[in-house]
């Protein structure tokens, strides 16, 4: 009769049982410890990303399309006509879509080959997925891998793609600059 | 005395410091020293970025320099940092081309962080490119 309640009164015993929730509680905490450093990382590594295309964006559109810039119908009454703020819209700078192109490509290549504080450890495996440009502006899609600090166990996940999309336009300094000399 | 010895009451709390402590304390120091370093190197590229943009969008040479060490200062201490934070911090300017503001140059600009007795030392730098019609 004895031996049939042993186990019953094992099952009942309350000893032991803080251990149980400490255990239970810690294994939750480092889950999720685990979880929250590779989402951090990512994050971070996901902005250092969009701050290397931004720069190679904005290095792009400065190639001002000469040809396209100094022709038009803009003259002399149309520079009086905007004295008094009635003349055509300003469409925008032209830039020159193949110098464009190349120069934010060599600007990418230059940050992912540059000196290691240059970008966050985690990023790998630089590339641009798209790059467009209509004349007036650029947009860049980069893509990268970047690796999880910690492996997450049971996923078998150490890295995971980042993108950044960003697109970046010239505009005009306001002024008065004949033939190139700024005067005000 | 043997009574007390026998007796249950705050075996729970003993268990329970016993086991917690040695568990929960690297964490918290673990998460203490990730969120730290993080921020620290966060504020460093957040402030390299910022100046590398001041610098390369000033008008000449003269005024870039002072312009990226004023947007720098201005910038950290819009982040929090503290005035012996930036007694640990250096700004490093590197040049592609000299004079340092000509078209088409590279800069690079380095921040770092000295290391302290709470933190160690980060380094983050950015890089720009001055205009071609500067």
């Amino acid at each position: 009769m004895e031996l049939r309640r042993s186990p019953i009164k094992l099952l009942r015993s309350e000893s032991g049982s803080i251990s149980l929730v400490v255990m239970a509680l810690f294994m939750i905490s480092l889950s999720s410890i685990l979880v929250v450093t590779d989402i951090a990382a990512i994050a971070i590594a996901k902005r250092s990303l969009t701050q290397a295309s931004e720069a190679a964006a904005q290095r792009g559109v400065r190639n001002l399309d000469k040809t396209s810039y100094y022709s038009g119908e803009f003259d002399l009454t149309t520079q009086a006509q905007n004295l008094f703020g009635v003349g055509p819209s300003d469409p925008g700078v032209p830039i020159d879509c193949s110098k464009a192109l190349g120069d934010a490509e060599g600007a990418l290549a230059d940050w992912s080959s540059g000196p290691n504080s240059l970008r966050r450890v985690e990023i790998t495996n630089l590339q641009i997925s798209r790059i467009e440009c209509d004349g007036f502006g650029i947009q860049l899609v980069t893509q990268a891998t970047a690796q999880l600090p910690l492996i997450l166990p049971f996923f078998n996940l150490d890295s995971v793609e980042i993108s950044s999309k960003v697109s970046a336009t010239n505009t005009r300094a306001k002024g008065f600059s004949p033939f190139g000399i700024r005067i005000f | 005395m043997k009574s007390i010895i026998r007796c249950e009451r705050g075996s729970a709390t003993v268990e329970f410091v016993a086991l917690a402590l040695p568990l929960f304390v690297p964490i918290i120091f673990f998460l203490h020293q990730f969120a730290s370093v993080s921020g620290q190197e966060e504020i460093a590229r957040t402030l390299a970025r910022e100046g590398a943009r001041a610098f390369v969008t000033s008008s000449n040479q003269s005024s870039a320099a002072a312009a990226m060490n004023a947007v720098i200062f201005r910038a950290g201490r819009e982040l929090g940092l503290k005035e012996e934070e930036f007694e640990r911090m250096a700004i490093n300017l590197e040049c592609s081309s000299s004079p340092c503001y000509s078209p088409n140059g590279k800069i690079v600009v380095t921040v770092h962080f000295g290391a302290s007795k709470e933190f160690r030392s980060v380094t983050a730098s950015a890089q720009e490119y001055i205009s071609p019609w500067s």
